[in-house]
């Protein structure tokens, strides 16, 4: 959590520390935008992935569910269709985005980075399983839900795995470290 | 000026019971302001900009104004029967305004971040304006700029500021608090 101190400390740090988050996101933008997107492949695989999940998730308690390629079916007339939009890819790299700037040693980045992944999948095959039975028993909510509630989980989400972040990856500094001068008068901070 | 620093000293006695109760407020105030105020920016400032452009390029294209999505603007290829392919303008200070904005108000019941933060918002909205005229008029790039300014930009630094005060808050409080144990401690 001195990280984020650090960073706020001035607006230089700041803007440094956005620049490099935004810069991140930059480099994948244009990977994903120019080689990614129109090679199909990587999201071709997790729209499928997702709706495999999903539908996986379904069977527990719906014998009727099934899969067809990105298509979820609760019944033969409810189904949801994976786009591309759905699948969270979006969702994955502005978690990583963060992840890759905010201070953290490489090797806790290496474990903490596809934990993160997962769960964010996780939360994107139980929100796809929701709508698709919003779908099913109130098809009038469905737009709302889609549009505005789902967004929220996510967001929720990834917040709380960037504040697990600042916690897990700072390394933590041995009593009487020094730290720019704030924490070096206060080794007690040394173990938060 | 007193009656500032006396609502001030009232706020700091219970800042969580504050936060949350002017969060709530900020909830209401986006149901029935600003998401009003967002389609009133789409349909009236937004959309008019888009459909004046005219030039070789936004022949291709139909703007058009999506009946389920009043604070949105699309661009469709031109003559498209269904909207798919379709490029999206959305009015700013959505929900990754409200989210962050809301938590700043719990977390900093007396401080304006979250105006800082609409603020932000309004600058960034206005900067996909020119953004995605720009895409429909004269160059194909800029709808990727826009798009990239829409997701990453907006979402990354929404999320991350509060973020960033957020543990540069708790930080100091754990500070605090070792700091009067080890009073109490030597005491």
């Amino acid at each position: 959590m001195d990280a984020a101190r650090q960073i706020l400390s001035s607006n230089r740090t700041l803007t440094f520390f956005l620049v490099k988050m935004v810069a991140a996101y930059a480099v994948w933008f244009v990977l994903y935008d120019l080689w990614l997107l129109p090679d199909g492949r990587i999201d071709a695989w997790l729209s499928h992935s997702v709706a495999s999940w999903t539908g996986g998730l379904l069977g527990v308690f719906y014998e009727t569910a099934f899969v067809d390629g990105r298509t979820v079916w609760i019944t033969r007339e409810s189904g949801i269709l994976i786009e591309n939009g759905c699948n969270g890819l979006s969702a994955l790299s502005l978690f990583v985005g963060f992840i890759v700037a905010y201070p953290g040693t490489w090797a806790r980045r290496a474990l903490f980075i596809p934990l993160g992944l997962l769960a964010l999948v996780a939360t994107n095959v139980a929100r796809c399983a929701i709508l698709l039975l919003i779908s099913h028993y109130a098809p009038s909510l469905f737009d709302s839900v889609h549009g505005f509630h789902a967004l929220f989980v996510f967001y929720v989400v990834i917040f709380l795995l960037w504040v697990a972040w600042a916690h897990y990856g700072e390394p933590s500094k041995p009593s009487g470290t020094k730290d720019g001068g704030v924490a070096a008068t206060q080794p007690a901070l040394a173990t938060a | 000026m007193r009656a500032t620093r006396s609502l001030r000293q009232r706020i700091g006695r219970r800042p969580r019971l504050w936060g949350l109760v002017f969060a709530l407020l900020l909830l209401v105030s986006y149901v029935l302001v600003i998401r009003p105020v967002r389609e009133v920016v789409a349909q009236y400032v937004a959309y008019p900009i888009f459909a004046a452009v005219e030039t070789p390029r936004s022949a291709q294209f139909d703007v058009v104004q999506p009946a389920r999505r009043a604070e949105a603007v699309f661009v469709l290829p031109a003559g498209a029967e269904t909207d798919d392919g379709r490029v999206v303008w959305a009015a700013p200070a959505g929900v990754i305004f409200l989210l962050p904005a809301m938590f700043l108000l719990a977390a900093f019941p007396t401080r304006p971040y979250w105006i800082y933060l609409l603020g932000y918002h309004a600058v960034l909205g206005i900067g996909t304006i020119v953004l995605f005229a720009l895409g429909i008029g004269w160059i194909p790039a800029a709808f990727d700029v826009h798009q990239f300014a829409r997701t990453y930009v907006s979402e990354g630094v929404s999320l991350t500021v509060p973020l960033l005060l957020f543990l540069a808050g708790k930080a100091d409080e754990i500070r605090r608090e070792d700091a009067e144990a080890e009073v109490a401690t030597s005491a």
